[in-house]
């Protein structure tokens, strides 16, 4: 355990490293010199201020100098400065983080309690065989919710609830007016965290559905209905406990996901997370936050994707040797 | 499943089969529908009576849908001026030759924020999205099956190399990786779809090469190596047919995001740069406009959210037909 614990740690390094030397090149690539971009949009037109500053922030150094430094002062968490909104990047990126971090969790405690709930009840449903019409629908409706694009149930929820009824707020993370509300926050979650949520609450209604039909088949369930035990007993103790398994790991999973930030649902939202900071850089050409958005959003999953590897392990001996 | 598609027998025979399979699969058939219609459509797009998707005419700015203008005549350069209301004398000094009387226009989704026809800019916008949903499909699927059978037939140091690159690939979650190349090589239609090549092979090279692992060690394939048959000889005649079936499956999901993807980009301003019409830039436009005419965004949200319902209930069918075992629940 201990080994392949090490083993998969050890295979991520090089991993980290590939991603930096990308994003370091991509930076290089970019057409355009960053500081006579910057100083033309000053008004200065100076071959010397140019070189000079060149020289200031290191551009003159060897790429392979170049690289060392940054990365070198990455791991000192210092990643710059934006060059459109000239605050820290790493500020930047935690404040991104924050409101990515706060839509996630939103996201993932609805799909708990609407996938997991309507994928347990349709098992049971399922099982108990209840009029064709309701067991075909609650079979069928998560295969529509997976089929939507996430971006296309965020425009029409914005043009039913933020514009034809006007109850809800369709962009930002607060209204300016109230200050920071929590209930206004709450209200300006609503309408993002079902955008983000409803294919995965689509999936995880058919993976509970589908697990618990599966272990309602089981033997020691058929002991317990023979024990005589209550029905609910029987579904929501000793079913249950087996079907939560692969929901909770699916769970894991999305959370994962889900902070690396889904840039298309927060640009229609105008969202200020991690992805639409990302998108609003690229567009505005600034490198220093589109380096480290990059960086961090690929560490974050890489990491995550270890942390799922290591847990599998945990679980099941064979992926060890596998 | 090969009854229907096999080579060498007759047409009239091999067309007769694919009705009967055809029948025998109504939701199957029912998902094709839409997408032939849009491939049509897209295809025919010059022929069809509509007018320039570029044409600005800012006197039917936000037209509501299902309403109607004039073309009271045309400019210098020969385009048409529209205008809302049928009174020629409003555009006196642009109107160069006149219609007498003037002719009626249908804007049957309406018109967005410069005048322009929304149906029109829809039908070529679609052109986009199918050249990139075909082309990339194509392009993803030709170099994940070859690096796929290599890394999986082959193994050692091939699979070794192959699959640390797809590693690093897969180390930038969904678009991140599309975005970044965008981001180099500049946003242009050409470049987004190898933008989508390049992010999507990563994926799909690792799904190929597994389906290539599961065939590797069959009876068949250790006949054709004791027979002393090469690895090329073995790779595409045993191994390839053999995965074949699956590429259904993989083309359609590809075909979904592919769609999403391109809309995505546009929307966000990496990909089609304005006026050129796509449906995400169409989208960009409505997004601008939710107050004004929310009728503009309408039209290329749904038209995207049928096609991917369609493409995600092909790939489910065809994932059926091949392994019905797996989807009896």
């Amino acid at each position: 355990m201990t080994r392949y614990i090490a083993r998969r740690l050890l295979s991520v390094i090089p991993l980290l490293i590939a991603v930096s030397l990308i994003v370091f090149g991509m930076s290089k690539a970019l057409p355009g010199d960053p500081v006579a971009i910057f100083l033309q949009q000053a008004d200065i037109a100076n071959p010397e201020l140019v070189n000079a500053m060149r020289d200031k922030y290191g551009l003159n150094d060897p790429l392979p100098v170049q690289y060392w430094t940054w990365l070198s002062l990455m791991f000192q968490g210092d990643m710059g400065e934006s060059i459109r909104r000239g605050e820290r990047v790493s500020d930047l990126l935690f404040r991104g983080m924050r409101n990515t971090f706060s839509v996630a969790t939103a996201s993932v405690a609805l799909v708990i309690v609407v996938g997991w709930t309507m994928g347990v009840l349709s098992a049971v449903v399922h099982n108990r065989a209840w009029p064709q019409a309701i067991t075909r629908f609650l079979a069928q409706a998560p295969v529509l919710m997976i089929s939507i694009p996430g971006f296309a149930v965020a425009v029409f929820m914005v043009l039913i609830f933020g514009i034809s009824l006007g109850w809800l707020p369709t962009s930002g993370v607060s209204n300016p007016r109230e200050g920071d509300d929590v209930i206004d926050l709450a209200k300006h979650l609503i309408l993002p965290t079902i955008g983000l949520a409803l294919a995965s609450v689509g999936g995880n209604w058919r993976l509970a559905r589908n697990t618990m039909i599966e272990v309602l088949r089981e033997d020691y369930i058929r002991m317990a209905h023979a024990k005589g035990l209550p029905l609910w007993r029987v579904y929501f103790v000793h079913g249950l406990r087996t079907t939560l398994v692969p929901l909770l790991t699916s769970a894991g999973l999305l959370f994962g996901s889900l902070l690396t930030g889904s840039f298309i649902l927060e640009y229609i939202f105008a969202w200020p997370g991690i992805g639409l900071l990302l998108v609003e850089s690229t567009v505005n050409r600034d490198v220093p936050v589109v380096m480290g958005a990059t960086i961090l959003i690929a560490s974050l999953y890489i990491v995550l994707n270890l942390a799922v590897d290591i847990l599998y392990a945990i679980v099941d001996p064979r992926v060890r040797y596998a | 499943m090969h009854s229907a598609l096999s080579p060498n027998k007759p047409a009239g025979q091999r067309l007769r089969r694919t009705a009967t399979f055809l029948r025998d699969h109504p939701v199957l058939s029912a998902s094709l529908i839409p997408i032939l219609l849009l491939i049509i459509i897209a295809l025919i797009a010059p022929l069809l009576p509509i007018t320039d998707p570029n044409r600005a005419n800012l006197s039917v700015r936000y037209l509501p849908p299902l309403s109607e203008a004039y073309i009271l005549g045309t400019d210098r350069q020969g385009n048409d001026v529209v205008h809302a209301e049928r009174n020629p004398d409003l555009f006196p000094s642009s109107v160069v030759e006149r219609y007498e009387p003037p002719v009626r226009k249908h804007y049957v989704l309406g018109a967005d924020s410069l005048g322009r026809d929304i149906v029109s800019r829809l039908i070529w916008g679609s052109r986009v999205s199918l050249l990139i949903g075909i082309f990339a499909n194509v392009a993803v699927v030709l170099i994940s099956v070859f690096f796929g059978l290599l890394a999986g037939y082959l193994g050692g140091r091939v699979d070794g190399v192959i699959m640390r690159l797809v590693d690093i690939g897969l180390a930038f979650p969904g678009l991140l990786l599309a975005l970044l190349i965008l981001t180099v090589l500049g946003p242009s239609v050409i470049n987004m779809a190898v933008a989508v090549i390049l992010s999507s092979v990563p994926l799909n090279i690792r799904f190929f090469r597994g389906q290539v692992l599961t065939v590797r060690n069959a009876k068949y394939v250790e006949a054709a190596r004791l027979l002393g048959y090469n690895n090329l000889r073995i790779m595409f005649r045993e191994v390839l047919p053999n995965v074949m079936p699956l590429i259904i499956t993989v083309t359609a999901l590809n075909a979904t995001s592919f769609f999403i993807f391109t809309a995505g980009f546009s929307l966000i301003g990496m990909g089609l740069q304005p006026p050129d019409p796509d449906w995400g830039t169409i989208m960009s436009d409505g997004l601008r406009a939710l107050y004004e005419q929310p009728a503009v965004i309408l039209g290329p949200t749904i038209l995207i959210s049928i096609l991917a319902i369609c493409f995600n209930i092909l790939g489910d069918e065809v994932q059926k037909i091949l392994s019905p075992r797996e989807s009896q629940l």
